[in-house]
């Protein structure tokens, strides 16, 4: 008799899991053009403020990955779903996934994100992972909405109300994550704790990558930037002689303005059109 | 074989050809290299194919393309290797002056063959066995694609402007030697 009541009190997980997946199927739709619109947002932010990126993802949930995220435990209370009301308590229906060259460009990202959603949150897994004294693959997740001032316009009003994730990760991060993420879903065991030590240690081999490469570039730019303020000081140079200098010197520093111009024809001096006003 | 006489449309559709994967000089930055080229003798397009082999754009350009991370474009290019060729004219007729007097074991030219204030002037100078450059702004310089190749202000009218001082420095070192 006990027993027949336990069971009739037990959770139903894979009702619940169908029930989550009908239901959501039926919005799928919508999230996905919600992504799809967001996605475009932020791409032409990225773009009209040059910053250069890996690429922009869009997404919705399967449905599937929809429903059986619906049937999980709760952590507290193994006994009911961690998501009771699961329409209402996912909130990666909707994503966008940014992946940069760079970490610095991840924090350039972050910033505008800021400045074009309205942030319900943001977290920093890095952070979060090495508080609970783990390394693991760094990255940036948002939740967030349309902004306000968006929200109002015809073409965003039908998403004011929905929640997308975007997550920001360097290429390297990413690359880490998705092979973590291959091993864990195509693992049928628990992973060997030896496999996992591996994969924790080349996640903190890739964090030094990231960073040389961030060195790399930095430097790289530090020496292009040496070379233009020395061309940018010649053509003072240049101009000043012009102003100043008898005939001869005019006339070089006209010649040697044209030389300049010769040497320097390539698109990326940003130079270059001020050496030809100077011309 | 007639020659093809370098103008607007051949020297362009040989840029075209020779470099095709470099971006193309626009038509006025096409005949200023018109004008280079003239200036040091080279009128037609068979010459230019000659400059092109004998110094090879991948040794020539490529140290500047990688220290700053620019591509030149083709009329870059072609005016790095005339550069390059008058560089070693101007070693030619510095080694013609050999053997070097020994005294004055150092001698700076009396009138700088370059000078556009600012600091900036460059002499013709004897150091030791060599013929050098005294930059004031930059020290001694040797006389080489090397040295000066890929140095900004460097280029053909600095060289031109040097070689034209050449025979009246060797005066000056010669009637030091003498004294």
């Amino acid at each position: 008799m006990a027993d027949k009541l336990d069971d009739a009190e037990k959770f139903d997980f894979a009702a619940h899991r169908k029930s989550a997946a009908v239901q959501y199927a039926k919005i799928r739709p919508h999230y996905k053009q919600f992504a799809i619109a967001a996605k475009r947002i932020l791409a032409d932010t990225l773009s009209n403020e040059h910053v250069k990126y890996h690429s922009i993802e869009s997404r919705a949930k399967e449905v599937d990955s929809f429903g059986k995220k619906a049937a999980k435990p709760s952590e507290f209370d193994p006994t009911n779903p961690k998501y009771p009301n699961p329409l209402k308590d996912i909130t990666d229906m909707a994503g966008i996934r940014v992946i940069t060259f760079l970490p610095r460009t991840v924090n350039e990202v972050c910033e505008y994100i800021e400045q074009e959603f309205a942030i319900l949150e943001k977290i920093d897994k890095s952070a979060e992972l090495l508080d609970e004294g783990k390394f693991g693959y760094q990255s940036i997740h948002f939740l967030v909405k349309m902004h306000p001032s968006r929200a109002g316009l015809a073409e965003y009003q039908s998403f004011r109300d929905l929640v997308l994730e975007i997550q920001v990760r360097t290429i390297l991060q990413h690359a880490w994550a998705e092979m973590e993420h291959d091993i864990q879903y195509k693992s049928t065991i628990v992973i060997p704790t030896l496999i996992k030590r591996r994969f924790i240690a080349l996640a903190g081999l890739l964090e030094i990558a990231d960073r040389e490469f961030q060195t790399l570039q930095d430097e790289n730019e530090r020496i292009r930037q040496r070379k233009e303020s020395e061309i940018e000081s010649y053509i003072a140079s240049l101009r000043k002689a012009f102003d100043d200098g008898d005939p001869s010197v005019k006339e070089y520093a006209i010649e040697a303005l044209k030389d300049l111009s010769l040497w320097l024809q390539s698109e990326k001096i940003s130079g270059k059109r001020d050496l030809e006003d100077q011309k | 074989m007639p020659l093809t006489e370098i103008d607007l449309e051949s020297i362009t559709d040989y840029l075209k050809r020779r470099f095709p994967d470099r971006i193309h000089g626009q038509p006025k930055h096409v005949s200023e290299i018109i004008d280079e080229l003239s200036k040091e003798n080279i009128n037609n397009i068979e010459d230019i194919e000659d400059l092109v082999m004998r110094y090879p754009p991948n040794e020539y350009v490529s140290k500047l393309e990688h220290e700053i991370g620019i591509r030149l474009a083709d009329v870059g290019v072609l005016r790095s290797l005339l550069v390059a060729k008058k560089i070693d004219e101007i070693n030619d007729i510095i080694d013609g002056w050999r053997p070097l007097p020994i005294e004055p074991e150092t001698l700076r030219d009396l009138n700088p063959f370059v000078n556009i204030g600012s600091g900036i002037s460059a002499y013709l100078m004897k150091s030791g066995d060599d013929i050098k450059i005294y930059a004031t702004n930059e020290g001694e310089l040797d006389i080489s694609f090397d040295e000066l190749g890929n140095r900004i202000g460097t280029g053909l009218p600095y060289l031109r402007r040097l070689a034209g001082r050449l025979e009246s420095f060797r005066e000056v070192l010669s009637q030091e030697a003498r004294a």
